[in-house]
């Protein structure tokens, strides 16, 4: 079977890529070996981090660092990708933005970090400041500490308190999934348990796993009966709120046409000089081989699988393409800032930054040259090279 | 890849219990904890306690898998941990017998007058409710005649290459008419078709912890099947259980060269007619129909895309919507009484979004998928290949 598009990876980029594609009127199949990255991450969708305004910052990026993937991108194209990824979204898991600046977004550890697109349940952070916040958390759920995310809040100027429910709900090894499915169903009972309480704050705050089917209107129903805000703090791993956008995305991919393979990762190529013709996914009995024109390369980093480091050596899985570990300046994490090196067209490059192959374009975590854990670029990045590989990968290897 | 090493690439990351139809129910702990977690404790030796009853409830429908980023075979170790509880087992003799589909569907088709008529009506059911805890409502009637006594009189007389059909339990014994429809699709590209005396393929023995008797099934059908793998046949399933167990469980848990030589013969019959999409789009006419579509778990798990929705697309005029979901009846676990419940949680929101859609047929490829949507959603269901063969043969529309 022959594809116009075909994907490898289905997070955040992938999925942004296949679905420009898709819009694009492209036939487009997406392979996976399994869920992605968003599982681990907090569902709001980073730019820049830092008290720097982030376009700012973005278009600094453009000239101070030519190897970030923002520099690849542009600032024109990375406000375009944003835009269209909001307006996928807009009626399945809408994402807010607060006038071009960031908003400090409340951590189950206490903290406060920043972040550019927020989701429902998270944007009421932007209004959290000086406020009377209560912190609910559940006593079955061990993952979220009420009085620790309370006390975070305390030292930023809120005037906030905990309470813990007790939701006669003792699953074995109860976590985020479990009570997100069970708020799924017996959300109503919140409002009868925090009728009362709510009355004396502003502002109500739950660990991130109010529903996974039924988000959106649980909590606008919440905020509704209660008549207040009501923000979710995005809990350990699995995070619901990642889980809720990769699942909005993969169906919206799936309503557009797109073929899923998900489960089983991609093994081996075949090419022809520099051309890629097709990739082989390791299925039960035979290898499936898959044809395309182009071919978009989002298999993670080291964290999504993508990049593979072992005792010898750090290699991309795919297509082998060298990962450049950069050397160890101001005593970094060697490893944060690995990955491929591509040009602006997102081709893989070789050490002597000759194009690898004309028609695969790589998007997300798996380029190298910038570091998201310290940044807060990982989504913007993902967002903004996702889209500009989709573009590349229509126009073909010309 | 033993199951030790296996172990090892579990990360505890816990993606694998959201991917879980079953994790909503909460007597469930899910597959990280009866899977790796169990089997890590109980290697150790040590009590892993409270967990192992609920391993029961596992459906085997390998969403987990799929979902697993680093690579393990979560459902391979869950059936390690259902060997070792097997003999605890409340309903042993029920389970057990429930696990040979195959010498079911014998009896059924010897005499299935006596069979249909006992389950389909009140006092049998209640009978089997008493007697074995079995919920047989969903139960569809045994075919009067099994697909291996009506397949010869359909052979095209001229043919270029032989393949062989595995048609499994269902096709065989149930619902003969999807047998019937791959043999007349393949005479119709002039294709071949043996179908061999066959025995059940065995995961149902496998899911519900026989895992020795499973074997030998295995062992069975791998012998019965090597002639024509000599000859270079390509072997079809129209069952996806049937089709995976061939392709990936076989070889897994037999680890034979045999095993391997056959996982690599086995197609999916909508994976292989997919390839004659051209010729089959010649014949086919338009039906003017509103149909769902439902890939069922185990089509997913053998990771060959959706090749019956390319097939039912070739269908002029034919209004297709594809539905994502587990139906939770998994064989014959939504017929156990004590499991119904789970089962009924884990289907209703495939049955709500079936019904939003208000179609007038549903289609899917597994059989145990076909008799569950069936008699929740009242809706009649077909296999794929029914539906185009049905496409091919008349002008008006379905069903008749």
């Amino acid at each position: 079977m022959k594809y116009d598009v075909v994907v490898i990876g289905a997070g955040l980029a992938g999925m942004t890529a296949a679905l420009k594609s898709l819009i694009e009127g492209r036939r487009v199949v997406v392979i996976a070996a399994g869920e992605n990255t968003l599982y681990y991450a907090s569902g709001s969708l980073d730019l820049y981090g830092g008290k720097e305004n982030p376009w700012a910052a973005v278009k600094r990026l453009e000239s101070e660092r030519p190897d970030h993937p923002y520099a690849l991108i542009g600032t024109a194209l990375i406000e375009e990708s944003f835009r269209f990824l909001m307006g996928e979204l807009e009626t399945v898991c809408p994402y807010q933005e607060n006038s071009g600046e960031n908003v400090w977004v409340p951590t189950s550890l206490g903290g406060f970090r920043p972040s550019y697109l927020l989701p429902n349940g998270q944007f009421p952070a932007v209004s959290l400041k000086k406020k009377k916040v209560l912190v609910v958390g559940f006593s079955s759920y061990r993952d979220f500490n009420s009085r620790l995310v309370a006390s975070g809040m305390v030292s930023r100027g809120c005037e906030a308190r905990a309470i813990d429910l007790d939701l006669h709900y003792d699953k074995i090894n109860c976590n985020s999934i479990d009570l997100a499915y069970y708020f799924d169903d017996h959300w109503p009972d919140l409002i009868k348990s925090l009728q009362e309480t709510a009355k004396d704050v502003d502002c109500l705050a739950f660990p991130a796993v109010l529903g996974l089917n039924n988000f959106l209107d649980i909590h606008q129903n919440l905020q509704d009966a209660l008549g207040r805000p009501v923000i979710e703090i995005p809990t350990l791993p699995p995070s619901v709120p990642g889980i809720r956008l990769s699942r909005a995305m993969l169906a919206r991919i799936q309503q557009q046409g797109a073929e899923v393979i998900k489960g089983f990762p991609v093994i081996s190529t075949r090419v022809s000089d520099d051309i890629c013709l097709g990739v082989y996914i390791d299925t039960p009995g035979h290898p499936r081989y898959v044809e395309g024109d182009s071919f978009i390369l989002a298999t993670g980093g080291i964290l999504g699988g993508g990049i593979v480091v072992s005792e010898k050596s750090v290699d991309e899985k795919v297509f082998g393409v060298p990962v450049e570990v950069p050397v160890n300046e101001n005593q970094e994490y060697p490893y944060a800032r690995c990955g491929l090196k591509a040009n602006k067209r997102l081709q893989p490059l070789d050490k002597d930054r000759k194009v690898l192959y004309r028609n695969v374009f790589c998007a997300g975590r798996i380029l190298g040259g910038y570091d998201p854990d310290l940044e807060h670029d990982g989504a913007g990045a993902a967002i903004a090279t996702g889209y500009k590989a989709a573009l590349e990968a229509g126009r073909g290897d010309s | 890849m033993n199951s030790t090493t296996e172990l090892d690439h579990c990360l505890k990351c816990s993606i694998c219990q959201s991917a879980c139809p079953v994790i909503t129910s909460a007597s469930f702990p899910g597959p990280k904890l009866l899977g790796s977690d169990a089997l890590r404790l109980l290697k150790a030796g040590a009590d892993a306690g409270a967990v192992l009853p609920a391993v029961e409830a596992c459906l085997n429908c390998k969403r987990c898998e799929l979902a697993c980023p680093h690579g393990v075979r979560i459902t391979r170790l869950i059936s390690d941990v259902k060997e070792r509880t097997v003999t605890a087992k409340k309903h042993y003799w029920r389970d057990l017998l429930l696990s040979y589909p195959g010498f079911l569907g014998k009896v059924g088709t010897i005499v299935p007058g006596l069979v249909n008529f006992f389950l389909s009506n009140k006092i049998g059911r209640k009978l089997a409710k008493k007697v074995m805890s079995l919920d047989a409502d969903a139960v569809s009637n045994y075919a009067s005649r099994p697909l291996s006594r009506v397949t010869s009189s359909l052979q095209a007389a001229e043919t270029n290459r032989k393949v062989v059909y595995f048609a499994g339990c269902y096709a065989n014994y149930i619902e003969p008419e999807i047998g019937k429809s791959l043999v007349e699709l393949l005479g119709l590209l002039k294709i071949g078709v043996v179908v061999p005396t066959e025995h059940c393929c065995g995961m149902p023995l496998l899911a519900n912890g026989f895992k020795a008797q499973a074997k030998k099934a295995f062992q069975k059908n791998l012998k019965a099947l090597l002639p024509y793998l000599q000859e270079g046949c390509d072997i079809l399933c129209t069952c996806p259980t049937c089709a995976l167990a061939l392709k990936q469980v076989y070889l897994e848990e037999l680890g034979t060269d045999e095993a391997e030589v056959l996982s690599k013969f086995v197609y999916d019959a909508s994976e292989y007619l997919v390839n004659y999409s051209d010729q089959l789009a010649g014949l086919i006419k338009p039906v003017k129909l509103h149909m769902v579509y439902h890939q069922p778990c185990h089509t997913l798990a053998q990771g060959v895309g959706q090749p019956s929705l390319t097939l039912l697309k070739l269908i002029p005029e034919l209004k297709l919507q594809a539905v994502d979901g587990c139906c939770g009846q998994s064989g014959t676990y939504g017929f156990k009484q004590e499991k119904k419940k789970i089962s009924e949680a884990v289907g209703k929101a495939l049955f709500k979004e079936i019904e939003q859609c208000a179609p007038d047929l549903v289609s899917t490829d597994c059989g145990a998928c076909t008799m569950r949507i069936k008699h929740d959603c009242h809706l009649d269901v077909k296999h794929p290949l029914s539906v185009l063969l049905q496409s091919i043969k008349t002008d008006d529309s379905l069903p008749d």
